[in-house]
Parts: structure tokens; C-alpha cells; sequence
């Protein structure tokens, strides 16, 4: 049997550091129990305060849990006889890209920030460039490599940062609403980034958003709310549930909205709801179906 | 009351150099009073540049920006021309050297008075607390402006209650509190200042969906209570719909179209060409169109959607249970 690529079992975190002050309120996480398999797409939704950047950060071992079991691709990572050696191993396996894409860049020019990641694992010269060209290709970026990166546009300097986790060559990446500070068309850029390096290289991504659009893209939505997980299904199943979402502050994205509004009325609406694209298509199955009468050309 | 105008406004960054840079072209707007105004574009479409030429950050290359008819970037040269024209179409004999007097006074006391009555929130506005505690980062502005302490107490404790937060957080520092909340708090600092125009660029951004409803809300709240005219940047056009009067569309530094957002939304091949998105819902609406079912133009909210799809299965002779019609 395969162990699955993440496991966490009742993970609990709490930012104080005096043990006795750990009470139940002053958890961020509460009690996770999760488990996400390689190649996986996941979208992890949730208000501000819910959580959603702790467990990231956990996740990428950058936090200790205060109690629990994270094991990473069979190995625990909370083992206390890891060796230092073997928790770095692990370490890049996982890379993470942030929001602000003004706080990710370490050096001034392009390529050198590419750089940054696999110079510091002590690879040969040959092999860092040959790792930075083909990460800046993976986000057509190439044609930027000398340029400064303070003078890049937001959504630019996002697809340089995704570069230097790329070039780190991680199993699985997760992105920390790094699209909420761009603007549509980076955000579109960043997006399609993330559907190439699932669909074409494998990479399991771990996308943390509020949007519920862009949580659409994924195969699998994980709600946090108030330190738990509140919700795990495909977005068909989570956007199925719309009164849970309103009380934890999230909604569903407006065509989905329109297709439950649809369904309570009782209008025969089938098949899926996800996207405008789902719901053309049902409303069309729907309509065709039955009469047809309003339907031309 | 306020009526902020831009005539035949042009903007060079570095004029006359290599680097030339032609960010507006003849823009003319006037931004309806105690309405909420939403700018949209693209990123380099001159929204960002109109923001600062709306209280004098910056100087139009050419055109006037004017607030009830006065230049607001305080060019006395400028008032000056105005009242010579007044005297001539008057018939007054004109005292030259007077006339500058005045016009330089009132041009002082514009350049002095610009950013109180046109108030601008910027992008990320919580970058700019700096103050210890929160009561005095709000009545910073106030107190530039001249106001007794105990006027400055009032307009901290209107400001908190309008952006929807507890007296309780004016000890504490600014950066003691969540994300959505130093939002609140840097807006309330322009609020303090009752502005009679009230300009955010991107007021919501990264904020979550509840935090993005509060933004809304308080800026609904300044404009009914203080009777003030709202401009508002966004790069949501979801945001546009559900929460502006008039929409302004910005391409290439020039007005592409402008509206009320009844009027926009109803031109949505329009806004696809440019390379903007529309509501999700108005592209639900077009898509179904293509498929060839009949719907109407003009829908950007989920309820008008509900409307219209009804309609269509109600056509079909399918048991409706209780729609709304």
C-alpha cells in the first residue's frame, strides 16, 4: 500500500511559547487530520484568521506543531531523531510561493534570484544554469534574465519568485494567495503557471485563496475554519453547500449561485455547476431536454 | 458638495525627454455628486495617474482639473487668467497688480486645502500607519488641519464608529491589529478629514470575501452620511457591479466608456474586447447566448440572472415551483 504524500494527524498550533499559556483559545489550529496525495490539485479556502497560512507554513516545516504528526512521503517530519540532513531533504521538497511579491525577491537581478535556491544546495555552476533557464523558461520569463527585478510588475516579479521555487525542483508547491496583490491579467499569468506545473510536470499544488472562482480550478477543496477543517470534497460537493459557506464568510461563485438559486425554486437543473463553462452546459441539457420551445438556430 | 471635473486633461511623464511617457490623452470626466464612481482598466490604462491628478499630486501637462469650478492643483497663474476674463466679460476696469494678489491667495489656500477636500486613500493604505496608537494615526490628519483637540477627539470617534470598529482599538498600536482591521484604520484617517470627494485605488484588495463587504460598507456609510462623492479605482468588475453608481472605462490613457454601470454592463462584448473581464455572471449570460438560448443584455447580478433563466424555463412549460415573477 502507498502512503499518501502528506499525512497530518491531529495537528495543533499555537504561536505562544510558554507551554502553560497553550490553552484551547489560544490555538490557531485546532485539530487537523488530512491527508493529500501526490499530483493532487487542492484549493485550501477560508477567512482571514482561519488558519490557512499557519498550516502552510507548518506544512513547509518554516513552524513547529505544538502537537500532532505531519509526515511527509512516509517520513515524520515531528520525529525528534531526524537528522538535520534529513529535514532539509525534506524541506525541499516542498517550496512555497508568498503574496506580496515585493517581499520575495533576494537579489536585484532576475536570473540571480533564480539562482539564489540551487547555488545554496552547492550544485556545480553548470547544472545552476541549466536549472535557472529552464525555470525562467517555465514561466516565460526568459527573455527577462538580466533585467532588475525592482522594476518588474507585480504579476512579473510572482512568476519570478514561482522561478526560484521551480529551480529548486519541489514535489509539491504550495501558493499563499500569491495572486490576491496582482492584477487580472498577472493573476491569469500566475494561474496558468499553476495548471502547467500540475497537468505537465506532476507537481502537487496546494493553492491558499479566498477566491472561490480560482478555488474552482482545483480538483479538491479544503475549508479551514477557526482552526478545523470544515469541508473536503471537489468544488461540485463544497459549492453544493452554500449555507455552511455563508456562515464561515465565504460564498459560492456567482454561476454556482445561480444554478442552487435555480434548483430551489425547483427548476430541473442538472449536471455540474463549477464553472460558466459546466453550466452552460447543463443548462443547456436542462432545456434542450424538456420542450426546447425557447431555443433558436 | 462637490464637483470634481477633469477638462481636456493630458498627462506626460517626463515630457520632452527620451523617456517620454503619454499616460492620459484629453481625458474629460466629471464625476457625478454624492454618487460612488468606479474606475476601471487595465494596468497602465492611466487609472493610477488620474487617482494623483484628482487632488494635485500631480499637474495636468495640459487641461484643468477643478473642484467646483476652482483649479485644484493651486496655479495662481492659472485663477489669475480666470479673473481677468471675469473682469473683461464684466466690463471692470482691471487693477493688474490686485488681481495677482488675489489669485496667488487663492491658489495658496487651494494648494493648502486640496488633500483635506479631496480626500485619497492609496493601494495598501495600511503600509502607511505609523503613528503609536491608533487615535493619534487617525487624528494626524485633523490635526493638520488646524482643528482644537477637542475636534480632533469628535472626528476620531466619527471616523472609528463610520468604518465599523470599537472605540476600544483607539489605545492600542496600529500594528497590533489584523489585516482588515489597519485597513479600516487607514481609511478612517482620510475619513477624519471629511473629505468632500472621496478617492480609494483598490480599497479591497487581498482582503477576504467579509473584509472586502466592510470596505463597502463604511464607504457606502461616509457617502450617505457626509453627502460625499465616492471615486472608486478597482480591477473588480464584480466589485463594479455589485457597489458603483457610474462606471468610467479607462484603455490605453484615454475614457473608452462611461456610464452608468446599467449602461456598461449592457456592453459587455465591448469591455471583452478590451481585454477586460466582466462579472462572472455577465459571461454566463453571453456564453448562453452563443448557445443560442435568449437572454437579455444588461445583467451583472446573480438575481437578474435568476430572472432571466426563469423566464426561459417558464417558456418551456417546466413547473417553476416559486419563482419570483
Amino acid at each position: 500500500m502507498s502512503v499518501p504524500f502528506i499525512q497530518v494527524e491531529n495537528l495543533r498550533f499555537s504561536y505562544l511559547e510558554d507551554d502553560r499559556k497553550k490553552s484551547e483559545e489560544s490555538l490557531v489550529l485546532k485539530d487537523i487530520s488530512v491527508q493529500i496525495e501526490k499530483g493532487e490539485y487542492v484549493a485550501i479556502l477560508g477567512h482571514n484568521g482561519s488558519g490557512k497560512s499557519t498550516f502552510a507554513r507548518l506544512l513547509t516545516l518554516i513552524l513547529e506543531p505544538t502537537g500532532g504528526k505531519i509526515t511527509v512521503d512516509g517520513i515524520e517530519v515531528t520525529d525528534p531523531q531526524l537528522s538535520d540532513e534529513e529535514l532539509q531533504k525534506l524541506r525541499h521538497k516542498i517550496g512555497m510561493v508568498f503574496q506580496n511579491p515585493d517581499n520575495q525577491m533576494v537579489t536585484t537581478i532576475v536570473e540571480e534570484d533564480v539562482a539564489f535556491g540551487p547555488e545554496n544546495l552547492g550544485l556545480d555552476p553548470a547544472e545552476i544554469r541549466r536549472r535557472v533557464d529552464e525555470a525562467l523558461a517555465a514561466v516565460r520569463m526568459e527573455e527577462f534574465s538580466r533585467r532588475e527585478a525592482s522594476r518588474l510588475s507585480g504579476g512579473q516579479k510572482q512568476r519570478v519568485a514561482i522561478a526560484g521555487v521551480i529551480a529548486m525542483m519541489p514535489e509539491c508547491i504550495i501558493f499563499d494567495e500569491s495572486t490576491a496583490m496582482l492584477d487580472p491579467q498577472g493573476r491569469k499569468d500566475v494561474l496558468r503557471i499553476m495548471d502547467m506545473l500540475h497537468r505537465e510536470r506532476g507537481i502537487t499544488i496546494l493553492h491558499i485563496t479566498h477566491d472561490m472562482n480560482e478555488a474552482a480550478r482545483a480538483d479538491r477543496i479544503l475549508i479551514l475554519s477557526d482552526g478545523r477543517i470544515a469541508g473536503d470534497g471537489t468544488p461540485e460537493e463544497i459549492f453544493s453547500r452554500r449555507e455552511e459557506l455563508n456562515r464561515i464568510g465565504l460564498d459560492v461563485p456567482q454561476c454556482a449561485g445561480l444554478m442552487l438559486e435555480l434548483k430551489k425554486r425547483g427548476y430541473p437543473i442538472r449536471g455540474k455547476i463549477t464553472t460558466p463553462e459546466d453550466c452552460v452546459d447543463s443548462l443547456k441539457a436542462s432545456l434542450y431536454l424538456n420542450g426546447g420551445g425557447t431555443v433558436h438556430g | 458638495m462637490a464637483e470634481l471635473s477633469l477638462n481636456r486633461v493630458s498627462y506626460l511623464y517626463n515630457p520632452k525627454t527620451e523617456s517620454e511617457v503619454r499616460a492620459l490623452t484629453d481625458v474629460t470626466l466629471s464625476f457625478p455628486e454624492r454618487k460612488i464612481t468606479g474606475i476601471i482598466g487595465h494596468t497602465g490604462s492611466g487609472k493610477s495617474t488620474l487617482v494623483e491628478l484628482l487632488n494635485g499630486l500631480l499637474r495636468p501637462t495640459s487641461g484643468e482639473v477643478t473642484l467646483d469650478g476652482e483649479n485644484v492643483d493651486g496655479d495662481w497663474k492659472k485663477k489669475y487668467e480666470k479673473l481677468l476674463r471675469y473682469d473683461r466679460e464684466h466690463g471692470q476696469k482691471t487693477n493688474r497688480h490686485s488681481l495677482k494678489k488675489r489669485a496667488k491667495i487663492a491658489a495658496a489656500e487651494m494648494r493648502r486645502t486640496i488633500c483635506f477636500r479631496v480626500g485619497l486613500v492609496m493601494q495598501y493604505p495600511e503600509y502607511q500607519l505609523f503613528d503609536e496608537t491608533v487615535e493619534k494615526d487617525i487624528g494626524f490628519g485633523p490635526g493638520k488641519m488646524g482643528l482644537s483637540d477637542e475636534d480632533i477627539r469628535e472626528r476620531v470617534l466619527e471616523s472609528i464608529r463610520i468604518v465599523g470598529l470599537d472605540e476600544s482599538i483607539l489605545a492600542k498600536s496600529p500594528f497590533d491589529l489584523s489585516g482588515g482591521q489597519k485597513r479600516r484604520v487607514a481609511i478612517a484617517g482620510v475619513l477624519a478629514m471629511h473629505p468632500e470627494v472621496l478617492v480609494l485605488d483598490e480599497p479591497a484588495a487581498g482582503l477576504d470575501p467579509q473584509g472586502r463587504m466592510d470596505i463597502f460598507d463604511c464607504i457606502r456609510r461616509y457617502r450617505d452620511e457626509l453627502n460625499a462623492t465616492v471615486v472608486l479605482v478597482s480591477h473588480s468588475m464584480e466589485d463594479m457591479a455589485s457597489f458603483c453608481d457610474h462606471v468610467v472605462v479607462m484603455n490605453r490613457g484615454q475614457v473608452a466608456m462611461q456610464g452608468t454601470r446599467e449602461e456598461i454592463f449592457s456592453r459587455p462584448d465591448e469591455l471583452v474586447r478590451m481585454n477586460l473581464d466582466v462579472p462572472q455572471i455577465t459571461r454566463l449570460m453571453m456564453m448562453l447566448r452563443e448557445a443560442g438560448l435568449q437572454v437579455p443584455y444588461g445583467i451583472y447580478t446573480v438575481e437578474d440572472a435568476i430572472r432571466a433563466v426563469s423566464t426561459l424555463f417558464d417558456a418551456t412549460g417546466q413547473a417553476g415551483g416559486d419563482a419570483d415573477e
